[in-house]
């Protein structure tokens, strides 16, 4: 399980998270919902280690944050991270090399489901693409959770039904997955967890299946009682 | 271990087309340089023996020969533009190994603060390769200097041709008596300056990444407070002073000990922000 606990951030006097807490568990999907600006960026990039707290604690599975948490967690941003010159076959090579837990097996697998040729250089990919390399980079590592920013941003239709599919495949299932995404519509259905964050702070934490049963209530209904009151 | 050289492999292998551009570059200017100036001294010499008449190059008191030293010498400015060229590259090159990775469409900070291994690693490496440059530079020009003398006696006849030895190459131009000092501890304490100056810097630019806006004030306070701990004390206790209070030998002890704490506190500030205190 991944525990964010009392986590507080401030860029010079602003405050962009002002205490969050909540937990990610294996075999959930957790959406991180809130309005522009949230804070729900810079909880994946503390929660990953790429940017400091200025107060408060993530753990993983009870430890703190380490380079052995990176064989455990693997983080989808919503750019590219690997550098530009390479060519795709270049950036899968670089990530056997580093990752004990990269699986070529998978990551062959869902170049192929993604159509991407490994000859392509990845700086000249397009965003869509882009989106759909930085998937193989993430769900290839045989990591328990993936933590994903932005899955869809700016990306066309067809490659969004693509995207959507890897959440309905086995790709996902039994780890924990906490993503970030203003879709909500859209992938409403596959969301286990809901996390809305609003200035700084969870102002909700609930099971989507079970406020539907119990409260008739979908995530975008909670969404507009959260935001609109 | 595995990791750190596969990361150095990797830096170098991102240099590998300006380096190999710097290095032809240096070969180029240096050699046409050397070409030029061993002609118009060849036809200086043509001048005397022809009709008697005296250049610049040639006077009445010379012996008529000419040195692969002298050569050099006449065409020293364009040795030391090549030379500036590579060091001027190297120098913008210590700012474009970090703030690439964090600049552009494509991020690989990121990744490289999601490798599995001690960010350390990250910060080594990245010295090494520019290390491994440095020394692939003075190799080249090193060879380059052996190549201009296979030049120098292609293009001179052998009885025009006067005697050089590696000394009178390499004081034939300033910026050589810098770049390969003849005396081991010159080199030494010359290399050791510069790699010392590498670890400052990279540890200044992990401070502004890590504090950003105020960061910069600090990183360039950082770097000035540095400087000044190597410089001031040299001046203070009087190193080029015969009236000093001290020995020279114990002027260079402390002096040293300032540079290897200075090293050693970069080094550890630069591990601790990557560890801690990074922001991508």
């Amino acid at each position: 399980m991944i525990e964010v606990i009392e986590a507080r951030k401030r860029y010079w006097r602003r405050s962009i998270l002002q205490g969050a807490s909540f937990t990610v568990e294996k075999g959930t999907v957790t959406c991180l919902i809130g309005l522009n600006g949230a804070g729900k960026s810079t909880l994946l990039k503390a929660i990953m280690g790429l940017t400091p707290l200025t107060s408060g604690r993530i753990l993983v599975d009870g430890e703190p944050i380490g380079p052995a948490m990176y064989e455990r967690v693997s983080f989808i941003p919503d750019h590219l991270t690997l550098p530009p010159s390479m060519k795709l076959w270049e950036g899968l090579r670089f990530m056997a090399e580093f990752y004990a837990n990269w699986n070529a097996e998978k990551a062959a697998e869902l170049m192929t489901f993604f159509r991407l040729s490994a000859s392509d250089r990845i700086g000249n990919l397009s965003k869509g693409t882009a989106a759909k390399f930085n998937l193989v980079t993430g769900l290839a590592l045989d990591t328990e959770y993936v933590l994903m920013d932005e899955p869809f941003s700016g990306i066309d239709m067809f490659s969004r039904e693509m995207i959507a599919d890897v959440f309905a495949s086995d790709l996902i299932e039994g780890r924990g997955v906490l993503l970030t995404t203003h879709e909500i519509g859209e992938m409403e259905h596959l969301i286990d967890k809901a996390v809305l964050l609003s200035d700084g702070v969870v102002v909700r934490e609930f099971n989507c299946e079970a406020m539907r049963v119990a409260e008739g209530k979908s995530v975008v209904d909670v969404m507009r009682e959260a935001y609109r009151a | 271990m595995n990791r750190y050289l596969k990361l150095v492999h990797m830096e170098i292998h991102r240099f590998r087309y300006i380096l190999a551009a710097l290095l032809g570059l240096v070969a180029v200017v240096q050699w046409g340089a050397l070409v030029w100036s061993a002609r118009r001294m060849d036809a200086a010499l043509d001048e005397v023996e022809k009709f008697g008449r005296y250049t610049m190059y040639i006077n009445e008191l010379s012996d008529r020969k000419i040195s692969y030293a002298e050569a050099i010498y006449n065409a020293q400015q364009l040795y030391i533009l090549s030379v500036l060229a590579v060091i001027g590259t190297l120098c913008a090159y210590l700012l474009f190994v970090w703030y690439r990775d964090w600049l552009g469409r494509s991020t690989f900070i990121y990744r490289l603060l999601m490798l599995p291994s001690a960010r350390s690693s990250i910060y080594l490496s990245k010295l090494t390769a520019i290390v491994v440059f440095i020394i692939a530079s003075l190799a080249f020009q090193a060879l380059s200097l052996a190549i201009g003398g296979v030049i120098f006696e292609v293009l001179i006849r052998g009885d025009r041709q006067g005697e050089s030895y590696f000394v009178d190459i390499v004081n034939a131009t300033l910026v050589l008596q810098y770049l390969m000092p003849l005396r081991l501890g010159d080199f030494a304490l010359n290399y050791g300056l510069g790699i010392v100056a590498v670890l400052v810097v990279f540890t200044g630019i992990l401070i502004e990444r890590s504090y950003r806006w105020t960061g910069i004030a600090y990183a360039v306070g950082y770097v000035l407070i540095c400087a000044a701990a190597i410089v001031i004390p040299i001046n203070v206790m009087g190193m080029y002073r015969t009236s000093s209070y001290l020995y020279t030998a114990e002027i260079v002890g402390i002096e040293l000990a300032i540079i290897l704490f200075v090293a050693a506190v970069s080094i550890w500030l630069g591990f601790r922000l990557l560890r801690r205190k990074i922001s991508v």
